[in-house]
């Protein structure tokens, strides 16, 4: 799971953001996420997998462990809305982290509430980056587009 | 020539490097850090033999720090006389300083320091060697030309800017900066370590009134170290309204000192590329005026507009963030002035204030999720105006 959220903290430090949430088991084709539904929770995907879908059901993304669902509506607080569906193709294990769970971090951990948002920064810089080459990619005629596609594409459709 | 105690407790010793033994040790080490740790490919680098040497070792002076076993550190200064005048006038534009003699001005260049001792005494004692070195031969003005990121350590020992960054093929943006080496007045001021060595040479307090005069459009510092914290957060808090700026809000005045405080102006002038796709750099740039341009490369080699930066918006984060080479372009569209902000500030307020850092990092995020919805929504209208189905299938 390199380049995951997860993947950038220690040992010590998932298992401090991680204790304070709370854990879902998810069957097979779960919906974990609704596009348009308020959200305000980080949630980690601990075992599992599952797809980020537009409404007319193309796949935007794959999860897997150690990636993060939720992150747009979490930092956009009060008005946070999901962008997608996020339905589960395998059982899944995920770990929501409320607001009030992340705010104790701060209060009593800040030093690991800072690497949790430096992960989260650089889950976000990396799709910033591939939705921009893929803008540039866009913007070039021809083949190359598909040559600039990231790996983990995520043109975050408009909600339906 | 000087002893001090390493890392490992061993003895550093400088020493002039003459015999061919000593200058090819030197050369191998540019290599390991330029070519091999930094991942650059410089015109000069020697692959069959890891060595970086050009023309100019033949006429200038190498200094280099051993630990006992191995070269860790090495520069050079070439003394103007011996220098090729294109050098001269191409780094320098000393076809326009002609009021100095030659014979007073010398050229330091190729600092290379292994990475164990960086952060130490090394770099000051080879610094205070090659002072000692230029003075003894009657220099008075020396010049370097140092990355964006070095600025600030640079004015620490009495560098001055005095004229426009330059374009280096090898290494990006570069920043010439002058010292006046007998400015005794001016070295006291900045606190740095030179002053007290000065009192050994004769010194001519006029050179330093003629550099204040001469180049006065240069004049202002780029860090508080040595504008002094209380004008250079002045200078900044006058520029900077925390409203205007994604990085700052939601932090105490207190907090914006200490972010503003530990930065360094990096001041663009049209045209430069203040990041250059594939260099290292650990840096992200926050823009306090102008206007800059993210620029991507094609793998055809074609470059293409990604965005337009203004004032209070940041570049730079992705290496920040992970360490990793730049991944774009981004150019001055007019003069800018950008803060730079290194990645040893982030570990050291996570450490000392992780509060703060947590809200900086937030900030970060928040920042990128405004312009990660912008470029999406961006991308879905380019497409829907070709028509094309998004072509997003899953890996």
């Amino acid at each position: 799971m390199p380049n995951t959220f997860l993947h950038s903290l220690t040992v010590d430090e998932r298992a401090e953001c991680l204790e304070r949430g709370t854990l879902r088991a998810r069957a097979a084709g779960e919906m974990l996420v609704r596009a348009g539904a308020p959200f305000s929770s980080l949630s980690v995907i601990l075992s599992g997998s599952a797809e980020v879908r537009r409404s007319d059901g193309v796949v935007l993304a794959t999860l897997g462990t150690g990636d993060v669902v939720g992150e747009i509506s979490f930092l956009q607080g009060a008005d946070g809305r999901a962008t997608a569906d996020v339905v589960t193709t395998t059982p899944v294990d995920v770990v929501d982290l409320s607001e009030a769970a992340i705010d104790g971090l701060l209060l009593d951990r800040p030093q690991t509430a800072a690497r949790l948002y430096k992960s989260l920064a650089l889950v976000l810089a990396r799709r910033l980056q591939a939705t921009s080459q893929r803008v540039g990619g866009v913007g070039e005629a021809g083949p190359t587009r598909s040559a600039l596609a990231p790996k983990r594409p995520w043109p975050g459709a408009k909600p339906a | 020539m000087t002893e001090e105690t390493g890392r490992a407790g061993n003895r550093l010793r400088v020493a002039k490097a003459t015999t061919r033994e000593e200058k090819e040790a030197v050369y191998r080490l540019r290599y390991r850090v330029v070519v091999e740790e930094m991942q650059k490919r410089p015109d000069a680098a020697d692959h069959a033999n890891k060595m970086i040497t050009d023309h100019l070792d033949a006429v200038a002076t190498v200094l280099y720090l051993s630990d006992g076993t191995e070269v860790v550190a090495a520069l050079r200064q070439i003394w103007a006389p011996d220098a090729p005048e294109s050098h001269q006038v191409r780094f320098y534009e000393l076809d326009k300083i002609l009021e100095v003699p030659r014979a007073a001005m010398s050229f330091t260049s190729r600092l290379i320091i292994a990475p164990q001792y960086r952060g130490t005494k090394a770099l000051g004692v080879l610094l205070a060697a090659i002072y000692q070195e230029g003075r003894s031969k009657g220099v008075w003005l020396d010049f370097i030309n140092c990355a964006p990121p070095l600025v600030s350590l640079y004015e620490v020992m009495g560098y001055r800017r005095f004229m426009a960054n330059v374009l280096d093929t090898d290494v990006g943006l570069s920043v010439p900066m002058a010292l006046v080496a007998d400015d005794v007045e001016y070295l006291t001021r900045v606190h740095s370590p030179f002053a007290r060595m000065a009192a050994a040479f004769p010194n001519d307090p006029t050179h330093g009134a003629w550099f204040a005069k001469r180049f006065a459009d240069y004049a202002q510092p780029s860090c508080a170290r040595v504008m002094g914290t209380d004008e250079f957060v002045r200078y900044l808090t006058e520029r900077v309204h925390v409203d205007d700026y994604p990085l700052l809000r939601g932090l105490a005045d207190a907090e914006v000192k200490e972010v503003l405080h530990s930065g360094t102006i990096v001041r663009a002038q049209k045209g430069n590329l203040v990041v250059r796709t594939g260099d290292p750099g650990h840096d992200m740039y926050m823009v306090m005026s102008g206007a800059l341009e993210v620029r991507g490369r094609s793998k055809s080699g074609g470059a293409h507009v990604l965005e337009t930066l203004g004032k209070g918006q940041i570049f730079g984060e992705m290496s920040f963030l992970n360490g990793r080479p730049r991944t774009a372009d981004v150019a001055a569209m007019t003069d800018a002035e950008v803060l730079l902000i290194t990645r040893e500030f982030l570990e050291r307020l996570t450490r000392g204030a992780p509060a703060v850092a947590a809200r900086l990092l937030m900030n970060l995020s928040m920042y990128l999720v405004d312009r990660l919805q912008n470029t999406t929504q961006g991308l879905v209208s380019m497409m829907e105006q070709r028509a094309t189905p998004p072509a997003a299938a899953p890996n």
